[in-house]
């Protein structure tokens, strides 16, 4: 087609032909907005909330939650990373390691394993930070698709001050850290403004996300969704390609690397070879068609049902509210689809362990802030008598109304619960047990215990060996059990090579569960010299009654 | 297990590689990378009152078979008579292309065509060129090849450009348009595509710009006082376009699909790297001669020096390539350090990707269709392209070396305009 030649001058003609092309592209100026008195009292709430979150969070969190099994696990992992190796143990590929590398450094900066007490503590600081981080781009989040603080304080309240969110966010996970890789790079695709660098940005961050736990994996539609929405039609093909491929080649580093190892096959394939190795490809078939004797995603529902029933009750509504906006609301799409597609993942079939659920909290949250404000703004709109005037100030009323009983809630439930987090101190048997064996248990002992009592056993300096020396023969009862390296090479499959077990309900289980004959074996054979107990859980140091050599 | 040293150098090597390729993926989404960018690429909708008056210089070289055609298209772009001047330019020896200009001259509606040949050395393009400027009489001097297909627009956009953004130099794109003639044609008309829709504006930005040899428009004062073209350079255009910006030349650039300039790919391998071998060399030159050195930043003479040294640059690790492959393959290293080999694998991936796109970019704004077949082709062809080019780019510096300066010329068959004729 070409364009009709006019004298300089004639002006409506152009306008309208320009605009035809150009206006397809988003608002793009990366917006910076004066530092206005408005700005500056929005700041202020937010970061009261915000600080009143992080005060919530730590208040009492080296009491409680008990310490679990995959905290100490992933804080021994931070040990082993800064000793030269991914996993104390050998490696087999269940979890991808950049999570517990990013917690070696916080560990370097925060001044080593035991500034905070338990090795357990120190990761419990750090997903303070990682709670106030990602609290901090949820509001950021709801703001940049509503432009309103009101809807991002209301979604920063819902992902703080669930009891779940208490409970699970102050433990040392691997859902945590990838949670907030999530929301980063959801941030990064929504403020970017359509610029290709911050697309790069978001993919990197995204498959950062996955390089901590995996599962992240599959957000991918949802977040080539936000690529596809947040970009203009002249870029986004590149757009697409860059995300697709920046996300996926830092995801493919993780197989490539147990190529690189020769791990990636397993024993006896053709591609395996026949020494006896792990293997990624064999590890994730495990896990694909591990039976849900961990817990299962019905037990699961049940469980958070009872723990937040109305978080529960208005995630489900936000998220079928957030679904019907989709219709006509581009900009938020992402948000129901990655909601949707997490939890459907987990509604799979496989193990469902409860702290899951990190994920879908923020995004709960964020669905629900969303079907308030699109609600309101719909209310405001079908009733004739709402003058502009009072719109302005359904959501400074509403949202203040929607918080504060949120808040109270919080805390009669708290003092109502068996389990109160802000007052029980689960972690007593843990440290005491932990004391006593640094008290009277010679350091050269075969130990066995749960893998969150490991590294204060292990490293100088913590809550076991801090008396004295390490416990270099510690080991974990999991290791023991499945580790040939350990269970054959060192213990040489005999129970009375085991000196002492730190026997807790989590083994007492898993020792049946899982026929860990080793470990039965020497429970059998062994007496108990201590215990130490609340309410809800108990460590009881047993002694292993060695044969003497005559009868052996 | 290798030595420390050794460990250290390819790790560098490998890193410098990776810095590279980044550079290059840069260059090649540069008009991408913000929503803003796309206007730079679209010609004016409204063109001004026609005031700025052009000399076109065609030089044309046994191209007796294009070059009526091409006259023809000159002589009916939509602008007026009395605001342009043709002067084809042919060496006096060339009987042929003399005999077919003649001819066409004497058509009707040739009157402000002229031709002019010249008989001394040495005989090529720039050569031709200078000629043309002599006798130049309008504004602004423009360059078109003999088997150029510019579009009729062309004057009215650049007299309208000039007018409302007072630049000295415009550079209008320039696309090859057999993409499926050979198994190189996509790679070859992809690297066009990227060069002037992308990586021109990035030089037009950052102020150093190696303009391309047609399509170009330059205020025939600013030629003159720059002494016209360098008759001794294999690529007068890069060689013009860094002494303009160097003097302070406002140079802008435009590529918009429906006005780009049409040509075709070579027609052989051996062509291919005929005319790679030329553009190497040339920029080897241009490199050597140092007008560069005269950009006023320390950025500005680091872009251009690595503009013209990057083909040669591109050749040794292209060859390490397989290299970092036997590396994985044969050596045991160290898990980290077999990590950071991959890392130009990837990125060369991610090349092969974004070239993929480009061309469906392309296919979709020329409104043509895309067969799986030429993607695959283009994706089996990625590799061995390379090595092509790595190929040109070491025997550009042999022929510099032994002194062989002469200009080996593309023939044309016009392929460009049969697709054109069929789609």
């Amino acid at each position: 087609m070409r364009p009709v030649i006019v004298g300089a001058g004639a002006g409506s003609a152009s306008a309208e032909r320009s605009l035809k092309r150009v206006a397809s592209s988003r608002p793009s100026t990366l917006h910076f907005p004066a530092l206005s008195l408005r700005l500056c009292l929005e700041s202020v709430v937010a970061l009261a909330l915000l600080s009143f979150g992080a005060v919530v969070h730590a208040y009492n969190a080296f009491e409680y939650p008990r310490y679990q099994l995959d905290e100490g696990t992933y804080i021994s992992n931070a040990w082993a990373i800064l000793h030269g190796q991914i996993t104390p143990y050998t490696y087999t590929y269940g979890h991808p390691p950049l999570g517990w590398l990013l917690m070696g450094l916080w560990i370097q900066v925060s001044g080593g394993f035991f500034s905070f007490g338990a090795a357990i503590n120190s990761g419990r600081v750090f997903m303070l930070v990682i709670y106030v981080l990602s609290a901090a781009l949820v509001y950021l989040i709801a703001r940049r698709l509503t432009a309103s603080p009101w809807v991002g304080l209301l979604a920063m309240a819902l992902f703080s001050f669930s009891p779940m969110s208490i409970q699970f966010q102050r433990e040392v996970l691997l859902d945590n850290i990838a949670t907030f890789w999530m929301l980063l790079a959801l941030y990064l695709l929504l403020s970017g403004a359509s610029r290709l660098r911050f697309v790069v940005g978001g993919a990197v961050v995204f498959g950062i996300a996955c390089l901590t736990k995996e599962t992240m994996v599959v957000l991918l539609p949802a977040f080539i969704l936000a690529v596809w929405r947040a970009t203009s039609p002249s870029q986004r093909r590149f757009a697409l390609v860059v995300f697709s491929y920046c996300s996926i080649a830092l995801i493919s580093s993780f197989v490539l690397f147990a190529a690189l190892k020769g791990e990636l096959f397993p024993t006896d394939t053709f591609l395996g070879g026949s020494n006896p190795h792990v293997s990624l490809i064999s590890t994730l078939a495990q896990q694909a068609g591990r039976g849900s004797d961990a817990g299962s995603f019905p037990q699961q529902w049940a469980a958070w049902w009872h723990a937040d029933e109305i978080f529960m009750i208005a995630g489900l509504v936000g998220l079928a509210g957030t679904v019907l906006m989709s219709w006509r609301w581009l900009d938020i799409r992402a948000v129901p689809l990655m909601a949707l597609l997490y939890g459907l993942f987990l509604a799979r079939g496989g193990v469902t362990l409860s702290y899951y659920l990190l994920p879908l909290i923020p995004l709960l949250a964020l669905a629900v802030a969303l079907t308030v404000y699109g609600a309101t703004e719909a209310a405001a709109a079908a009733v004739a008598w709402i003058t502009a005037r009072s719109r302005a100030v359904i959501l400074p009323v509403l949202v203040p109304v929607l918080i504060l009983p949120l808040l109270a809630l919080l805390t009669v439930n708290d003092l109502r619960s068996d389990q109160p987090a802000l007052q029980l101190n689960g972690t007593t048997p843990e440290v005491s047990a932990l004391e006593w064996v640094g008290m009277h248990v010679p350091r050269s002992a075969v130990v066995v215990a749960n893998p969150y009592m490991w590294l204060d056993m292990r490293a100088s300096g913590g809550l076991a060996s801090g008396y004295g020396v390490p416990f270099d023969e510690a080991q974990t009862y999991w290791e023991v059990a499945t580790d040939p390296a350990i269970g054959q090479t060192v213990l040489h499959n005999d129970w009375n090579n085991i000196d002492f077990v730190l026997l807790d309900p989590d083994m007492l289980a898993d020792a049946h569960a899982f026929n860990m004959t080793l470990i039965l074996q020497a429970l059998q054979h062994s007496i108990a010299v201590a215990k130490f107990q609340n309410p809800l859980y108990y460590v009881t140091v047993y002694q292993v009654q060695h044969r003497s050599r005559a009868a052996a | 297990m290798i030595s420390s040293p050794l460990l250290i150098t390819y790790l560098i090597v490998i890193g410098l590689m990776a810095v590279q390729s980044v550079f290059n993926l840069r260059l090649r989404l540069f008009i991408w990378g913000e929503p803003e960018y796309a206007t730079l690429n679209q010609s004016p909708d409204i063109y001004a009152e026609p005031s700025v008056s052009f000399t076109v210089l065609l030089p044309a070289r046994h191209e007796a078979g294009v070059i009526g055609a091409t006259i023809e298209k000159v002589c009916r772009a939509d602008y007026p008579r009395d605001l342009l001047q043709v002067v084809v330019i042919c060496e006096c020896g060339d009987l042929e292309t003399i005999g077919a200009v003649q001819q066409k001259l004497a058509e009707p509606g040739k009157e402000q065509v002229q031709l002019m040949t010249f008989s001394d050395l040495p005989i090529n393009k720039p050569h031709g060129l200078n000629k043309g400027l002599s006798v130049a009489i309008n504004d602004v001097v423009t360059v078109f090849d003999a088997e150029d297909d510019m579009h009729g627009d062309i004057f009215q956009i650049v007299n309208t450009i000039m007018i409302t953004e007072g630049v000295d130099v415009v550079q209008s794109g320039v696309h090859l348009m057999n993409y499926d003639t050979h198994w190189f044609s996509a790679l070859n008309v992809l690297e066009y595509f990227f060069w002037f829709k992308s990586a021109m504006h990035y030089f037009a930005w950052a102020g150093v710009v190696p303009l391309g040899g047609n399509t170009v428009f330059i205020k025939r004062g600013l030629l003159q006082d720059l002494g016209g073209w360098d008759e001794l350079c294999l690529t007068e255009d890069a060689d013009i376009g860094i002494r303009l910006s160097t003097s302070g030349a406002s140079i802008r650039t435009i590529c918009d699909d429906r006005h780009v300039t049409r040509e075709e790919t070579p027609h052989s391998v051996a062509a291919l790297i005929r005319q790679r071998t030329r553009w190497n060399q040339g920029f080897l030159q241009v490199l050597l001669k140092g007008d560069w050195l005269l950009y006023p930043h320390f950025r500005q003479r680091f872009l251009a020096g690595y503009l013209m040294g990057v083909p040669f640059l591109q050749a040794a690790f292209s060859l390490m390539l397989p290299v970092s492959v036997a590396m994985i393959v044969l050596v045991k290293l160290p898990v980290g350090v077999a990590l950071a080999t991959f890392l130009p694998l990837y990125l060369f991936g991610m090349q092969i990707c974004i070239d993929m796109t480009g061309l469906v970019e392309f296919v979709h704004a020329q409104r043509r269709r895309l067969s799986p077949g030429t993607l695959l082709a283009m994706l089996i062809g990625a590799i061995p392209y390379q090595l092509l080019m790595a190929f040109a780019a070491a025997r550009a510096v042999v022929r510099q070396m032994r002194g062989h300066r002469d200009w080996e010329k593309t023939a044309h068959f016009g392929a460009h305009r049969k697709v054109e004729n069929a789609a």
